[in-house]
């Protein structure tokens, strides 16, 4: 995945993350792969599709695939709330909802404040994760989205 | 070597060339059918030629040999000095054949292979004998083996003395030609005035550093070079080459170099492509006066402008020559050749903007135009002329020859006019640009010229190439449109504003306007589909000893880019059924009592937003008895449903997966792609293959697709809260059933319809989840087809019929069973479409 540098500052560059909640987790997002934040609107179900898929929505007359991020990331499904969002990322070449909790802030960390992330086994979480970063007594866990989306992964997930 | 694809002016080349390839296949077959068609002779030498020129461009050494060969001929068999003979039409369609190979190998990026030396013998024996010669040569060569008598010998003898004739004849053409080419090169060598003369790609010195002296004398040695040329014309013969000759004789030299120049571009084509070219030049002379002021503004005006045409006159004409002294033209001539052209052409353009900007040429050209030009044109003029008043006298000199070229392109003119009219502004600004200026447009045009050199002698018609890629963006734009103005439709109908319903109204109209006019952008005549035909037919015919008419009806009919390109497979498989099965023996048929020679007739026409599509032979047509006993033996079905079916039920028989009613595979049907493949492929594009046969009368096969790929009408309805559409190709009936009324056969519920019983699937079941389908008392059913089989789709709502912009579902979605796409809906809301027959392969 490529990592895209906003400033250069030398050898650290300073990357910005967009934010969203899902359950109680902070998730972090690259902005460059992030085309627009959506309220939550219906969802057509697509039958015979499989589980982690939403639906699909209208995006000004495109239509876009709606993945379950909580149902991709082990958590149980909730309820949609007012805060419930959908976040139209694009990653290898194809343009996909991602459906979270809610949508925080854009944030700015420096590439040495990312630190790799603990190996908690063969968690569904730990799977797409590129790395932590601690910053103001949280915890960002940035989200590496081509393998969130990868065919691969897919099939792993589906064979579980 | 390897060739960069990446090439523009390859690339450039590629397209030009492929369209006159496939051009030229159908002209070829055709001109067998009307070997005296000088147009369609003319033509078919322009193709060659044309595609010499590109070729020699970009150095395609093997594919210019070839193509020069070929021109040779065609410029032989349009003088008429040699007769098309079926032989001569094989060796061409074999030449036909190398060249589209190596065009091929350069589209791979490959060096192409020199086409065969026996191929290349060949044709240059048909280039060889002139007059007589000509049809006594190969006529000899063959009695010979058979009867080798006198006659043939005598023949020859006549032929050679002839020949002996031509050669000398073309001989003081060529001394005369030197004299042309050394002048050439001394104006080449001590002008260099000419920006694109070296390939082209290079500027060259701009010409303002010649002096009058300089021009002065180049315009004699051209003139007197010209003189001889056109001698040498009229001597040869050549019957549109003295045409132009003969137009130019009378003129000014300038002018007549123009026409000349004219002569060599186009190969002195017909009549008609005289004119199209002297509208080229035309306009290129115009660009090149206005090019003059902001050249060079205080001298030679005349002088320069007289000699520049002279420059182009002298080596245009001079290409013609080495084809006509063919005997054993070198590559590297023929490559040269083409290169001739480009040249001249790139000069033409290069000169032309030097000259553009002189005052007193748009004035004097425009003397002959509508007043509005006039007006201004003289204004540009006055401007130049409060500059440079001495240039006057000159310049009115050279208007006399401007006034030749015009009157020798009368017709033109006036099409003329509007592009002088564009440039007659422009010198105002560019008026006093210094020469490098002018220089500039020349390598621009450079590159052009190399990947369409002589396109538009050919091709009049002012035409943007666009990506398709650009279309189906617009298009599919424009179905964003239709999409919003559904939603305003339908929002207006909700409120009582008159003037937003007007408004609407208007929009609604519009966007109906617009939707059909890009869709005509998207729009091919099947002509690109049937071209191809004759050749597949002839060739056919040929190869089985049958005598078969191709009949082409409607090949104007316009449909959809990709339908077109998609039903190209599928119709030369039916018409090779028809050829090879349908069609009988030449004696079988006189047998019958039915002419010799069989007939096929491929018609296409339009029917309301359909396109119709036959395939008619009058050959033996399909035994129904047959096929259902083969369907039988070949375990299709059994016996039972087999004598039930009608004619027509069994005609759709070889439709079937695994069902070949020839016991053989010949090498002609029967190279994999089924009839059955045939039958899914139209399927797919959302059509209907239909068949008719009568025993010995032949058979008709029918084809209907839509206009359109792009938009599909559907029945919207609806399950629970949501909206599905199902294609309408498939939807045969709906009715309202009382669900109580239905029986269960088999775990499976029926109802009956008219008699027959309807499998009957309740939707909601399949696509919603959690759906609760029991107790309901009554419901609407759809009856769908797929194939021969029919069931009834139990659905809450119909909404009605809608036409849908089909949107590819995601990457994670797509191949999902049963769902061919979405749409969106007149309110904005997603609606998937159905496909019927992958959904019942994963439910039922």
């Amino acid at each position: 995945m490529s990592i895209q540098a906003t400033k250069s500052s030398e050898d650290d560059p300073i990357l910005q993350w967009v934010t969203f909640r899902l359950a109680d987790e902070s998730y972090g997002i690259n902005v460059m792969q992030v085309q627009e934040v959506l309220r939550y609107t219906d969802i057509a179900p697509v039958p015979g599709a499989p589980g982690y898929v939403l639906g699909i929505i209208n995006l000004r007359g495109n239509v876009v695939t709606v993945i379950d991020t909580r149902d991709r990331f082990g958590l149980p499904s909730e309820e949609v709330t007012d805060n419930t969002r959908i976040v139209i990322i694009e990653s290898d070449g194809q343009v996909i909802g991602i459906m979270v909790d809610a949508v925080a802030e854009v944030v700015y960390l420096k590439q040495s404040e990312i630190e790799t992330a603990p190996n908690v086994g063969n968690d569904d979480t730990s799977r797409f994760i590129q790395g932590v970063c601690h910053k103001n007594d949280q915890l960002l866990i940035l989200v590496d989205l081509d393998k969130l989306l990868s065919d691969d992964e897919w099939q792993e997930i589906a064979e579980l | 070597m390897s060739l960069d694809t990446d090439d523009e002016i390859l690339q450039d080349f590629l397209v030009e060339a492929g369209e006159i390839l496939e051009a030229l296949s159908g002209q070829l077959v055709e001109l067998e059918q009307r070997p005296d068609d000088l147009d369609l002779l003319n033509a078919i030498f322009r193709g060659f030629h044309t595609i010499k020129g590109g070729a020699g461009f970009l150095q395609l050494n093997a594919l210019v040999d070839c193509c020069h060969i070929a021109e040779n001929v065609f410029d032989m068999l349009r003088k008429q000095d040699r007769a098309v003979t079926s032989e001569l039409m094989d060796t061409m369609l074999n030449a036909l054949d190398t060249v589209n190979t190596m065009f091929d190998q350069v589209r791979q990026g490959q060096e192409p292979e020199p086409a065969t030396p026996e191929l290349l013998a060949a044709l240059e024996r048909l280039t060889l004998a002139e007059d007589e010669v000509s049809a006594a040569e190969p006529t000899a060569a063959d009695d010979t083996a058979d009867s080798g008598d006198e006659t043939a010998e005598s023949e020859e003898d006549t032929a050679e003395s002839e020949e002996d004739t031509a050669e000398s004849e073309e001989d003081t053409a060529e001394s005369e030609e030197d004299t042309a080419d050394s002048t050439h090169d001394d104006e080449d060598l001590s002008a260099g005035n000419e920006p694109t003369m070296n390939e082209g790609s290079e500027p060259g010195e701009p010409g303002e550093d010649i002096t009058d002296d300089e021009f002065e004398q180049l315009l004699d040695a051209l003139e007197s070079g010209k003189q001889e040329k056109k001698g040498s014309k009229a001597t040869k013969s050549a019957p549109a080459a003295s045409d132009s000759a003969d137009s130019g004789g009378g003129d000014s030299d300038s002018g007549g170099g123009d026409s000349d120049s004219g002569g060599g571009d186009s190969d002195s084509g017909s009549g008609a492509s005289d004119e199209e070219i002297s509208e080229e030049e035309f306009e290129k002379l115009l660009d090149q006066l206005h090019g003059e002021g902001r050249f060079d503004p205080a001298k030679t005006l005349a002088g320069e402008a007289a000699a520049s045409l002279e420059d182009e006159a002298t080596p245009a004409p001079e290409k013609p020559k080495p084809n006509k002294s063919k005997k054993a033209a070198s590559s590297e001539q023929a490559s040269k050749a083409g290169d001739d052209d480009e040249i001249t052409d790139d000069e033409f353009e290069a000169l032309l903007d030097k000259l553009h900007g002189s005052g007193k040429f748009d004035s004097a050209v425009s003397d002959k135009y509508d007043q509005d030009t006039i007006r201004q044109v003289t204004q540009a003029a006055e401007e130049h002329r409060a500059e440079r008043d001495d240039v006057a006298a000159k310049a009115d000199a050279a208007a006399p020859e401007a006034d030749k070229v015009e009157k020798k392109t009368p017709a033109p003119a006036e099409k003329s006019t509007a592009k002088a009219d564009s440039k007659a502004q422009k010198p105002a600004e560019p008026a006093a640009t210094a020469p490098p200026a002018a220089a500039k447009p020349a390598p621009a045009a450079a590159p052009k010229g190399g990947g369409t050199p002589e396109k538009a002698p050919i091709q009049q018609d002012t035409t943007v190439r666009v990506d398709t890629k650009r279309l189906d963006d617009i298009m599919n734009m424009v179905g964003e449109l239709v999409l919003v103005r559904n939603r305003l439709v339908r929002l207006s109908e909700a409120g009582d504003d008159d003037e937003t319903t007007k408004a609407v109204s208007n929009l609604d109209v519009v966007t109906t306007d617009l939707q059909n006019s890009v869709m005509k952008t998207r729009m091919q005549p099947i002509k690109k589909v049937f071209g191809r035909f004759p050749r597949v037919v002839r060739d056919l015919a040929r190869s089985l000893k049958k005598e078969i008419n191709l009949e082409l009806v409607g090949e104007d009919t316009d449909l959809d880019k990709n339908l077109v390109e998609a039903l190209a497979d599928p119709l030369v498989h039916l018409v090779r059924n028809s050829v090879d099965h349908g069609i009988e023996l030449p004696d079988v048929r006189e047998q019958q009592g039915k002419p010799r020679t069989g007939k096929v007739v491929l018609s296409a026409e339009q029917e309301g937003d359909h396109i119709m599509l036959s395939i008619r032979d009058d050959g033996g047509g399909m035994d129904a008895g047959k096929l259902k006993t083969l369907a039988v033996e070949r375990g299709v079905m059994d016996q039972d449903s087999a004598d039930r079916l009608s004619d027509k039920d069994a005609f759709n028989l070889i439709f079937a997966p695994g069902f070949s009613t020839k016991t053989e595979i010949s090498d002609v049907s029967g190279r994999g792609v089924g009839m059955d493949v045939v039958k899914t492929k139209i399927s797919q594009l959302n059509g209907f293959i239909d068949i008719d046969s009568k025993v010995g009368e032949g058979t008709t096969i029918r084809i209907k697709v839509p206009l359109t790929l792009a938009i599909m009408p559907t029945l919207m309805v609806t399950l629970g809260e949501q909206a599905f559409a199902l294609p309408l190709v498939n939807v045969d009936e709906i009715f309202h059933l009382d669900l109580t009324k239905t029986n269960v056969v088999d775990n499976k519920e029926v109802v009956i319809v008219r008699g027959k019983p309807l499998p009957l699937f309740y939707l909601k079941r399949w696509l919603i989840k959690g759906a609760v389908t029991h107790g309901e008392e009554s419901g609407h059913v759809v009856v769908v087809s797929v194939g021969t089989q029919k069931v009834g789709f139990v659905v809450d709502q119909l909404v009605g019929q809608e036409e849908v912009v089909i949107k590819p579902l995601g990457k994670t979605l797509i191949g999902t069973a049963g769902m061919a796409g979405a749409t969106i809906t007149g309110d904005g809301r997603i609606a998937l479409i159905l496909d019927v027959p992958s959904m019942l392969k994963e439910y039922a």
